[in-house]
């Protein structure tokens, strides 16, 4: 360890020192200078027709300045690159102590809250930014030392310039591997930056042509020349006013645009800002569904997938979940179920998990659909559950039949839906309930979506045999069913915050 | 949670307790080596031992 350290022993506060010296006036030339008058005092033949004087200090000269400011900065980021990782050391250990009395289940509640807050937080990027300043730092010496070198002289200089700009491009010959395949071993922080920018840049690029492709400007432009097949002078001249109209209509678009989309980011950053100060307060159930999202997106194991879909129907009430829990339930479940020949057939082994997958898919999305209906996630279920399950895929035979057509009819609404009765739909007490008051939720949903016309036919047959079953199904269920009735009649069902049933009223419009 | 039955919450807990654990081994372990390769480059190219301002 030793040999090592006095290998690439102080680069920089060695160097600091040797600059330093240049940088306060050398006492010995001073002497030196003061010595050479005193003796041509003495003898005025001794050194010639020179007549020695005292130089006057002007200062060091500017390259050293600028090599030692390079040096400082280097000094400074390191340091601070330093500090930084102290301090993540520091937090790492916060995170993993147990620092919290309580049960077993608090305590793992209590790390979903931490680890929660490091995903808020943007952990991973300060720790990822360490290395940047590091490679930042080191970029500055080698600069500071060339130009320093440089002064001396040119040959050695020249050395270390051509060994720091081939050091130079290499790392970007590596960031640039980086950042074109993902599967290159060299990856840097700069890479991961560059991967995300180019993202950025391709969605505005897209934008931009769809907004030109939109724009006044073109279109009229396009018609004039299209039209104009008389002569190009005609074609010139009744072009200008319409640059002019079109210019400005465009101008007022973009500048519109630009205003909104300000206004969004401003807002979206100040309601990140106010989540992330707010998390602790999240309640225990939102915690909950936190556990489970993560468990979906951690764990690959079906018994656990298993077990946390179980704990998921069991819950009384939905509060809000990121959304993405939803296509975390569509990825287990369209893990369970292949499509063979248009046919769908559950894989050997995992029914259970395919029919409470099931369940918690339509549970999720109908919860999604009242809370947040423009939700971007809910497009993107959609999509994604059209590329597995085309609208012709055969479901006849499988345990989870009812659900599945529940989904697929959702999903495929614009293709005329999957006719299937309810008659011989015999659920659990439990499941009858989770999936009337999802389909109560999506009825709502569908109601308003399709124009305030009618509810989805299957809906009401489903709300019409439940009310019809000869033991009564449980009261929250009946509800529901009249809930769903009370809809197709374009009565204004509102549920007092969507979760507490009692309170529910009709009010009929 | 009022009626939950508590069998599936303990039981998902239990499970979740074990990838958690298995998961932050692996989240400190990483993090952990990145800092002290951070730490020893900074200690060893910008400081020496006989550091003396």
């Amino acid at each position: 360890m030793g040999a090592q350290a006095g290998l690439f022993s102080a680069v920089t506060s060695a160097f600091i020192i040797e600059v330093n010296s240049q940088f306060q006036p050398d006492p010995n030339e001073e002497t030196t200078a003061l010595l050479r008058v005193l003796i041509h005092q003495m003898n005025n033949t001794i050194f010639g027709d020179h007549i020695p004087t005292v130089p006057q200090r002007s200062g060091p000269p500017r390259t050293i300045i600028h090599v030692q400011s390079m040096l400082y900065a280097s000094l400074a980021a390191s340091l601070f690159a330093a500090f930084l990782a102290m301090l993540g050391k520091q937090w790492l250990n916060r995170y993993a102590s147990t620092d919290m009395r309580g049960s077993a289940i608090q305590r793992s509640q209590n790390r979903q809250r931490k680890l929660n807050g490091i995903v808020t937080w943007y952990f991973d990027h300060i720790m990822e930014s360490l290395p940047l300043m590091l490679q930042i730092a080191l970029l500055l010496l080698g600069c500071a030392l060339s130009n320093y070198l440089w002064g001396i002289d040119v040959t050695t200089a020249s050395v270390v310039i051509g060994v720091t700009s081939f050091g130079a491009i290499s790392y970007l010959f590596v960031v640039v591997a980086g950042t074109a395949s993902v599967s290159c071993p060299y990856q840097t922080p700069g890479a991961r930056i560059l991967r995300y920018t180019f993202g950025v840049l391709r969605s505005a690029l897209r934008t931009l042509f769809v907004f030109i492709e939109n724009s006044y400007l073109y279109r009229l432009s396009a018609a004039c020349l299209d039209g104009s097949g008389c002569h190009w002078v005609l074609g010139v001249i009744s072009i200008v006013p319409v640059i002019l109209v079109g210019s400005s209509i465009d101008a007022f678009h973009l500048g519109r645009t630009i205003v909104r989309v300000l206004a969004s980011l401003a807002r979206r950053a100040c309601a990140r800002f106010l989540l992330a100060i707010s998390t602790p307060a999240a309640p225990l159930t939102t915690l909950d569904l936190h556990c489970i999202s993560w468990m979906l997106q951690t764990s690959l194991d079906k018994d656990v997938h298993l077990s946390t879909m179980e704990y998921l129907t069991a819950m009384v009430a939905l509060a809000d979940f990121d959304p993405t829990l939803v296509v975390d339930c569509f990825n287990v479940f369209a893990g369970c179920v292949k499509v063979i020949n248009n046919h769908a057939v559950t894989t050997q082994g995992l029914e259970q998990l395919a029919t409470t997958s099931a369940i918690c898919l339509l549970r999720t999305f109908s919860h999604l659909s009242v809370m947040d209906p423009t939700s971007r996630v809910l497009v993107d279920v959609r999509q994604r559950y059209n590329r597995v399950f085309p609208p012709w895929t055969n479901f006849d035979g499988l345990p989870f039949f009812h659900t599945l057509g529940s989904i697929h009819n959702l999903f495929h609404s614009d293709y005329g839906n999957l006719l299937f009765g309810w008659d011989d739909y015999r659920p659990s007490s439990h499941e009858h309930l989770t999936v009337a008051r999802a389909l109560a939720k999506l009825a709502q949903f569908e109601y308003r979506r399709r124009g305030r016309r009618k509810v989805p036919r299957w809906i009401l047959r489903f709300a019409l045999y439940t009310l019809s079953q000869d033991p009564f199904p449980p009261t929250p269920a009946v509800t529901d069913c009249l809930s769903i009735i009370a809809i197709d009649l374009d009565c204004d069902v509102s549920c007092a915050g969507a979760m507490t049933l009692d309170e529910r009223y009709v009010r009929a419009l | 949670m009022g009626s939950t039955p508590e069998d599936p919450r303990s039981r998902f807990y239990e499970d979740y307790r074990n990838v958690a654990e298995e998961y932050d081994k692996e989240f400190m372990k990483r993090y952990d080596e990145d800092l002290n390769t951070t730490l020893i480059f900074v200690s060893r190219v910008f400081f020496s031992s006989d550091f003396k301002g």
